[in-house]
C-alpha cells in the first residue's frame, strides 16, 4: 500500500532527470507548431487567391455595365 | 478481486464480513484484525467510491478508527492508519459534519504523537491526504497542525520530519493551484500566514543534507523535502520571501562547512521563481560573480548545486529584465562566465549535467529570433565545440554514473544554442549540420553486437537526427541560409533514408528521423518531389504503424509537410494514401489522438492536389459527417473530460473541410462538370457543417462563452471559406435555426 506517493514523485525535483524524452517532446511540439503555421499560411494564400478572383470577376462585371 | 467483484455486484457480503472481523466478540486474533484492516485499506484505495454506500463508508471508517485505538498493538494500528489514509477521499460526508470531522482529525493528530515512528510517519501522511482532499475545512485546526508539524520537523527523526514538511508542501501546492486558476477568494492563505515562522525552520533543514542520499536518486529526506517546500513558498509568497531568505544566504554562503555553503546556494536558486525580477535584481547581480567562483568549490555537491542555481538564475531572471534595465548577464561578464561554465564541463557528470542545462538556459535568455547578432555570437562556435567534445567524453565513459544523461544534456544545450543563434552565426550552423551528418553516417557503419548496444546507438542516432532537425529549422528561417543548404540536400536525404532503413532499436529514432525529414521538406520545397519514390514507402509504413502511435502521428504531420512542399506531385500516391488514412480513421485500434491529425492531413492533400481530390470527396465527406456527429454528441454530454479531445477533433474536421473547400474551390467556382458535382456534394453537407459549427458556439463544457480560440477562429474561417465557394452557403447559414455560430463571431472579434 502506498498511501501518499508524493514524496517519491518529487525526487525528480533534485535528482538528475533522464532528459531525452522531454527534449524529444519539444521537437515534436516545434514540428506541430511549424506545421500549423505553414497550414494557415497555405490556407490564407488560397483565400487571397479566391478573393482576388472574385474581385477580378466583379471588376470585369462593373466594366461591362459601365460599357453598356 | 474485490475491485472486479464489487463492480459486478457479485460479492455483497465482502464488506460486512470484513467488518465482522473488526467487531467480533471475543475479539478476533491480532493477525486477523491487522489483515482485515489492510484489506479494507486496499479496497478503499482501489474500489470506485460509487460502489460503496455512505453506510458502508461509515462502517469502514468506524472500524478503521477503532483499529487505531491506543489499546491496540502497533501492527493493527499501523494498518488502520494506512487504511484511514486510503479511505479519506471517501469520507466527504463525514468531513462536512463538524463533530465527525473533528473526531477524525483528533484521531489522526493523536497518531502523530504515537511512540512508533512508523505510526507517526503514517499519521503525517494521512494529514497530507486530508489537506489535499479537505483543504477548505482545515482552518479550525491550523494552529494545532502548525505546532505539531514544526515540532516534528525540528525534533523528530528524518522520516517523520520529512512527512511533516510534506504536509506544508501539500497545502502549498493546493494554494498554488487555486491561485493559478484565479480562485484567490478560495485560498485561505495558510502558507503566507505561516511563512514567517516556517521558513527559518525549513532553511535550517536545508543544512541537514545526507551526502549518501544525494547520490541515491530514490531517496527523499528532510533536506530535500525542505528544499522543495522552500521553492513552493517562494512561488506563493513572491517578493516578501526575498528579505526573509537573503540573511540566511549571506550568513552561510562562505561557511567553511560545505553543508552550509550548499544550503545557502540551494536557497538562492530556490527563490528565483516567484519573486519579481525587480526584487531579485540587486541580489542576482551580486550573486552571479560569487556563483561563478563557486563552480570551483572543493566539494562536488556544492559545485553541482551552484551549477543548478546558475540555471535557475538564467531561467527565471536573465532575459526577463524590465525594459530599459541593464541585462543581468552583461556582455562584459560573458567571457568569464562562459569560461567558467566550459571548464566545468570537465567536472563529474552530475555537475556537467547542470552546467549544460545552465548554458542551455543562458542561450534561451538571449533568444533574439532572427536578429543580426547576439551577445553569444562571438562565443557560439567555441561553446558548441566544447559541448560536443564533452558529449563525446561522456559517450566514451558509459560506465561513469550519469554520463548518459550528461551526454544528452550537452547535445540539447547545443540545440538551444542553435535555435537561439543570430544571423551572423548561420554559416557556423551550416558547418555543424555537416558535422552531424558525418556523425550519423559514421554511426551507421558501426557494427553492433548486443541488443543493449543497438538500443544505445538508436538513442544516439535519434539525438543526432534531432540536432539535424534543429539545424535545418534554424537555417530555414532565413532565405539565404536556406539557399546555402542546396549542396547538402542529397546528402541529408540519403542519410535520413539510411537511418529509417538501417536503424533498429526503437521508435524514438524513427520519429526523430521522420521529423527531420519534415523540416527538410521546408528546406527543399517543390524540389522534394525527386525524393518521393524513395521516401513514400516510409510514409506508408509509418501511417500503418499503429503500435508506435507517436511514429504514426509524426508521419501524418510529415505527410502534410510533403503535400505542402510538392503540391500536385503527390497525386500518384494519393489513392493508396487516402485508402490507408480512411482505414485508420475507421479502425478502433488506431490511437484516438492520431485521428484528428488524419482528418487534417486530408485537408492538406486536398489543398495540394486541388480538383483531383474530387475522386475522394464522397468517401471523405461521409467520414467527416460521422466525426462531426461525434463532436456534436460530446457537446451534448457536457463532459469536461472530453473537452480537450473534442477541440482536437474539431480542428481536424475544420482543417479537412477548409482544405477541401479551398482545394476544390477553383473548379467549383468555374463550374467545370467535376466542379459542379463537387459543389453539389459539398452543398449537401452544409446543414451538418452548420450544426457542427453551431455546436461549438453552444458548447458550455468549459464555461459560458469560453472557447478554444484557435478552434473558434478556424470555425469562423471555415464558414467564410464555404460562403466563398458555395453559392448556397450564405443563404443557408442565414436560415439556420441555431444562431449559436454567431457567438463564435462575437468571441473572435
Amino acid at each position: 500500500m502506498q498511501p501518499v506517493p508524493s514524496g517519491a514523485e518529487r525526487t525528480s525535483f533534485r535528482a538528475i532527470r533522464d532528459p531525452y524524452q522531454g527534449y524529444q517532446s519539444k521537437r515534436r511540439q516545434d514540428a506541430l507548431q511549424r506545421q500549423k503555421a505553414a497550414r494557415l499560411q497555405s490556407a490564407n494564400r488560397a483565400r487571397t487567391l479566391v478573393q482576388e478572383q472574385e474581385q477580378e470577376e466583379s471588376d470585369s462585371g462593373l466594366d461591362a455595365e459601365v460599357g453598356e | 478481486i474485490a475491485g472486479i467483484d464489487l463492480q459486478a455486484k457479485e460479492w455483497p457480503n465482502l464488506i460486512p464480513s470484513l467488518l465482522n472481523n473488526m467487531g467480533a466478540q471475543p475479539p478476533a486474533p491480532v493477525g486477523t484484525r491487522q489483515a482485515t484492516l489492510m484489506t479494507l485499506g486496499y479496497i478503499c484505495e482501489e474500489v470506485d467510491e460509487s460502489l460503496l454506500s455512505p453506510e458502508n463508508v461509515n462502517m469502514i471508517l468506524t472500524a478503521v478508527v477503532a483499529g487505531m485505538g491506543p489499546g491496540e498493538p502497533d501492527e493493527p494500528r499501523l494498518a488502520a492508519i494506512h487504511a484511514l489514509t486510503n479511505a479519506i477521499h471517501l469520507a466527504k460526508n463525514n468531513f462536512e459534519v463538524e463533530n465527525e470531522r473533528s473526531y477524525l482529525m483528533q484521531v489522526v493528530c493523536q497518531g502523530t504523537q504515537a511512540t512508533s515512528e512508523q505510526m507517526r510517519v503514517a499519521a503525517f501522511q494521512c494529514l497530507q491526504n486530508i489537506a489535499d482532499n479537505y483543504y477548505p475545512k482545515l482552518q479550525a485546526y491550523m494552529t494545532e497542525l502548525y505546532g505539531m508539524t514544526t515540532k516534528a520537523i525540528k525534533e523528530d527523526t528524518d522520516e517523520v520530519a520529512t512527512q511533516a514538511i510534506e504536509f506544508w508542501s501539500t497545502v502549498a501546492e493546493y494554494e498554488l493551484e487555486l491561485l493559478d486558476d484565479g480562485k484567490d477568494d478560495e485560498c485561505k492563505n495558510f502558507i503566507v500566514s505561516a511563512a514567517d515562522y516556517l521558513l527559518p525552520i525549513l532553511l535550517e533543514c536545508l543544512t541537514k543534507q545526507d551526502e549518501e542520499a544525494l547520490e541515491d536518486e530514490g531517496t527523499w529526506n528532510r533536506a530535500m523535502a525542505a528544499g522543495f517546500c522552500v521553492k513552493l513558498l517562494a512561488r506563493i509568497c513572491k517578493d516578501r520571501i526575498v528579505p526573509q531568505v537573503m540573511p540566511f544566504i549571506t550568513a552561510n554562503i562562505s561557511s567553511p562547512d560545505w553543508h552550509f555553503r550548499e544550503a545557502a546556494t540551494f536557497a538562492f536558486g530556490s527563490i528565483m521563481e516567484g519573486p519579481s525580477v525587480a526584487s531579485l535584481d540587486a541580489y542576482v547581480r551580486q550573486g552571479l560573480a560569487y556563483l561563478v567562483n563557486a563552480l570551483k568549490d572543493p566539494h562536488r555537491i556544492v559545485r553541482e548545486t551552484t551549477a543548478w542555481a546558475l540555471g535557475q538564475v538564467f531561467e527565471q531572471v536573465h532575459g526577463a529584465e524590465a525594459e530599459g534595465a541593464a541585462p543581468i548577464v552583461s556582455k562584459e561578464m560573458l567571457p568569464g562566465l562562459l569560461n567558467a561554465l566550459v571548464e566545468s564541463l570537465k567536472d563529474e557528470p552530475r555537475v556537467a549535467y547542470y552546467v549544460c542545462d545552465a548554458i542551455r538556459l543562458l542561450a534561451l535568455g538571449f533568444n533574439t529570433g532572427d536578429a543580426d547578432t547576439s551577445p553569444l555570437s562571438p562565443f557560439l562556435k567555441d561553446l558548441v565545440q566544447k559541448l560536443y567534445e564533452a558529449a563525446e567524453v561522456f559517450r566514451n565513459h558509459p560506465s561513469q554514473e550519469n554520463s548518459g544523461k550528461a551526454q544528452i544534456a550537452a547535445y540539447e544545450a547545443i540545440n538551444d544554442l542553435v535555435r537561439t543563434s543570430a544571423r551572423d552565426t548561420l554559416e557556423f550552423v551550416g558547418t555543424l549540420l555537416t558535422v552531424v551528418l558525418n556523425a550519423i553516417n559514421a554511426n551507421l557503419a558501426v557494427q553492433l553486437g548486443s541488443q543493449q548496444a543497438v538500443e544505445k546507438m538508436a538513442t544516439l542516432q535519434g539525438q543526432f537526427c534531432g540536432m539535424l532537425q534543429v539545424c535545418m529549422e534554424r537555417l530555414c528561417r532565413s532565405e539565404d541560409a536556406r539557399a546555402a543548404l542546396v549542396p547538402y540536400r542529397d546528402q541529408i536525404m540519403e542519410t535520413l533514408l539510411k537511418v529509417l532503413t538501417m536503424t533498429q532499436g526503437g521508435a524514438g529514432v524513427h520519429e526523430e528521423a521522420m521529423l527531420a525529414a519534415g523540416t527538410f521538406t521546408v528546406a527543399t520545397g517543390p524540389d522534394f518531389d525527386k525524393y518521393l519514390p524513395q521516401f513514400m514507402p516510409f510514409i506508408r509504413a509509418g501511417l500503418q504503424d499503429h503500435t508506435a502511435w507517436q511514429v504514426c502521428l509524426s508521419t501524418v504531420g510529415v505527410l502534410g509537410d510533403v503535400c505542402r512542399a510538392v503540391s500536385a506531385a503527390i497525386w500518384p500516391y494519393c489513392d493508396e494514401l487516402v485508402s490507408i488514412i480512411l482505414a485508420n480513421l475507421g479502425s478502433p485500434t488506431v490511437h484516438r489522438n492520431i485521428k484528428p491529425e488524419l482528418l487534417t492531413v486530408l485537408g492538406d492533400m486536398a489543398l495540394a492536389i486541388e480538383g483531383q481530390f474530387a475522386k475522394y470527396l464522397d468517401a471523405v465527406l461521409t467520414i467527416l459527417r460521422q466525426a462531426m456527429g461525434m463532436s456534436v454528441q460530446m457537446v451534448a454530454a457536457n463532459d469536461y473530460d472530453t473537452y480537450d479531445y473534442n477541440n482536437l477533433l474539431r480542428r481536424g474536421i475544420i482543417d479537412a473541410l477548409s482544405g477541401i473547400a479551398q482545394g476544390l474551390g477553383d473548379d467549383m467556382l468555374k463550374s467545370t462538370p467535376a466542379g459542379a458535382a463537387s459543389r453539389d456534394r459539398l452543398t449537401a453537407e452544409l446543414p451538418a457543417v452548420f450544426a457542427f459549427v453551431s455546436s461549438i458556439g453552444s458548447d458550455k463544457t468549459a464555461g459560458d462563452g469560453c472557447y478554444d480560440e484557435d478552434v473558434a477562429r478556424a470555425a469562423i474561417a471555415l464558414l467564410g471559406d464555404l460562403c466563398s465557394v458555395l453559392p448556397a452557403a450564405g443563404p443557408g447559414l442565414a436560415q439556420q435555426p441555431s444562431k449559436d455560430w454567431t457567438l463564435l463571431v462575437q468571441y473572435v472579434i
